[in-house]
């Protein structure tokens, strides 16, 4: 019998105490770029045995590499500045974000996808050939609301320039890297506050991304419940579809599966939010109600990226994860 | 204990917001503690020793009412965290960059101790000369939004526990003749439809308290506090408006109790000049009048290196001094510590 759910990572795993050791050592100059990115692919290795061990098939490196969703990835962006520290929405979470200045287009040079093709090597080592690695990234939706925009001055041409100038050519580069799966993060596509204008916009841009990349593409949204924002989703059904079940509590989200032809789901069933563990039962039973409503395929994995709890706590999560996927299977 | 009537103040009122950097030395010996090679009583002979060094900072920079630099303090809910009974810490977790805190969880009800910093403040007026210092406390909101909830049915339920437990603190302080406390509540407008209630969390932990509380609000939007002017039983608003380039001062319309005018930069290393300051301070008093101003940095100096930190302080109150020239010739040269809600 094959899967009935699978166990996925989502976006960032927590830093290691080895790895923000990493970090500082480079900041003191006492070690290498060259140095500091070999170092981190031992972490990226620790992180898939873990993952292997607890039966987590679909998984993201951990994003050792990243500050945070838009970091790095904005340093290799033309027309774009850096700038000062920035709530990451309801979070005690701050990012820096992104200043556009002039035209956006991807940077030659951009290492996000030789970082790619190194930790998709150490996933082969570690797991074979049956394991998928994703690569996540900012959703065009979500890099346009958190810009500060003072060079297009129009939301709709900006979400449209970082999909068509940045992330397309930059999925690209990861397909002939060895990427098969994409996550676009858009917790902003469900934020509310965000004009309709722009989210029909940028659901267009997403929909290209969706039709001409040579990956599958996961949309995740997270914070927020997604019902309000449902007509969007109809477009975007052949995407999988990322849901925070912790902000979807009353499974409102299933009119997603029963009105909008979504058939993909990827139940971000654990918080990542909130140390309080989930019991395996009360995950299956969310599992079993997006099948009842018709879901095709199901995937069970965090609601939003792991930063927000400690290590020890995301590990737990992890092992959970795991653990459903076996019940399912009957294991 | 002075009586209320008499504690007088220079007009426009120097302080800072709390945290200062730590000198190095006892950066050093927080580690040889931690390393196990200091005990305990040690490390606290040394935190008295570096509250005498930054409070000393303060009063040759002139500031009239300094803090003791929470030197005990590595950040500011895990301190009161962890002197509050219920809670419980699993690890460090980001904050942006390579920068943790620990992020504590809640595991069973909330419940008040034992005095968290009235030590901090008798020793605080013990070494320091100015007659009013400033204590800090982190309000109920702020503790409750970054922590983990594993135990109450709402983060409401466990804002209002927490709200008695700050309650009972500044009353102690109170008791040991404390005139001044500061409730920081930086995550107070981060969720606006929580508002109605985090306003009422803060008024609860200052219910029956009859010295000056500040309230400090940071890094926020400060259009959704705005409604709330009014029903915030504090007498002062400490907020941050240098980070801002001093935009958005027109949201302090309608503002009917004491600003506390944050006009130095704590992100930035530059170091601003006596005149910029004296410059943002007449362009608040289109809004606030002199007798209802403080005047402060945005926020805690920690993140500065000690030098930038005092060199800060210093050109703070020479702007103010250029500024209270010109009110003498006004007339208006003293104000009073005051404990109402209002100041219009
Ligand atoms: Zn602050």
């Amino acid at each position: 019998m094959g899967y009935v759910a699978r166990a996925t990572l989502n976006g960032s795993y927590p830093r290691y105490p080895g790895v923000a050791r990493l970090y500082s050592r480079l900041a003191s100059g006492k070690l290498s770029e060259d140095g500091f990115g070999r170092e981190i692919l031992k972490y990226v290795r620790k992180l898939f045995t873990q993952l292997k061990a607890s039966g987590v098939e679909f998984f993201t490196d951990g994003m050792f590499r990243w500050d945070d969703i838009f970091n790095p990835l904005i340093r290799f962006v033309r027309g774009v500045e850096v700038d000062g520290l920035t709530r990451f929405y309801d979070n005690n979470f701050f990012f820096r974000s992104p200043v556009v200045r002039g035209r956006l287009g991807l940077r030659e040079g951009c290492p996000i996808p030789t970082w790619f093709r190194e930790s998709l090597r150490v996933a082969t080592e570690v797991f074979g050939d049956g394991s998928t690695l994703k690569q996540p990234l900012p959703g065009p939706i979500t890099l346009a609301t958190n810009s500060v925009d003072e060079f297009y001055r129009d939301p709709a041409t900006l979400v449209h320039e970082w999909g068509s100038e940045v992330l397309e050519p930059l999925i690209n580069e990861l397909v002939r890297a060895g990427c098969r799966v994409v996550e676009l993060h858009e917790p902003s596509l469900t934020w509310g506050g965000v004009k309709q204008a722009v989210l029909s916009s940028g659901v267009k841009v997403l929909v290209k991304i969706i039709e001409s990349v040579k990956a599958d593409v996961w949309v995740l949204t997270y914070f927020k419940p997604v019902s309000r924002f449902r007509r969007y989703f109809s477009e975007l059904s052949r995407a999988v579809i990322g849901v925070d079940l912790a902000a979807n509590r009353g499974r409102g989200y299933l009119r997603l599966i029963k009105e909008c032809g979504v058939g993909r789901v990827m139940l971000g069933a654990v918080d990542s939010r909130n140390t309080l563990m989930e019991g395996v039962k009360e995950v299956v039973r969310e599992v079993r109600a997006a099948l009842r409503a018709g879901a095709t395929e199901v995937y069970v994995g965090n609601n939003a990226p792991m930063d927000f709890i400690p290590e020890v706590v995301a590990s737990r999560k992890v092992k959970l994860l795991g653990r459903v996927a076996r019940y399912l299977r009957g294991g | 204990m002075a009586s209320w009537a008499e504690v007088e103040l220079p007009v426009l009122p120097t302080t800072v917001i709390g945290s200062y950097p730590r000198p190095k030395w006892l950066r050093d010996f927080i580690n040889r503690f931690r390393a196990g090679r200091v005990s305990w009583k040690q490390l606290a002979e040394a935190f008295d020793d570096a509250v005498v060094a930054v409070v000393r900072d303060q009063e040759v920079a002139g500031v009239d009412i300094p803090s003791d630099g929470e030197m005990r303090r590595d950040e500011m809910v895990e301190y009161f965290a962890e002197g509050i009974g219920g809670f419980k810490f699993y690890g460090p977790v980001r904050v942006w960059g390579n920068n943790y805190f620990r992020k504590p969880a809640v595991v069973s009800r909330v419940e008040y101790r034992e005095p968290i910093v009235v030590k901090e403040y008798l020793h605080l007026r013990g070494v320091a000369r100015a007659r009013v210092v400033k204590v800090t406390i982190t309000g109920p909101y702020t503790i409750a939004d970054w922590s983990y909830n594993e135990y109450y049915s709402s983060k409401e339920d466990l804002a209002f526990d927490l709200a008695k437990v700050v309650n009972s603190e500044i009353k102690k302080l109170e008791e040991a003749g404390a005139l001044y406390v500061q409730v920081d509540e930086p995550a107070l407008t981060t969720h606006p439809e929580e508002m109605e209630w985090a306003v009422e969390a803060v008024n609860r932990a200052v219910e029956g308290v009859n010295i000056k509380v500040g309230l400090h609000v940071c890094y926020s939007n400060y259009e959704v506090l705005r409604p709330y002017y009014d029903r915030l039983n504090v007498s002062q608003l400490a907020l941050e408006f240098a980070n801002r380039g001093f935009r958005g001062l027109r949201v302090l319309r309608g503002l009917n109790k004491e600003l506390g005018f944050g006009v130095v930069n704590v992100h930035s290393r530059r170091v601003e000049t006596p005149e910029e300051v004296a410059r943002a301070i007449g362009k608040v008093m289109r809004y606030v009048r002199p007798e209802c101003l403080y005047i402060n940095p945005d926020c805690g100096l920690k993140l500065l290196p000690r030098g930038v930190a005092k060199e800060k302080l210093r050109v703070m109150v020479e702007g103010v001094k250029i500024v209270r020239g010109r009110l003498r010739r006004r007339g208006i040269e003293k104000v009073v510590l005051r404990r109402g809600t209002t100041c219009e």
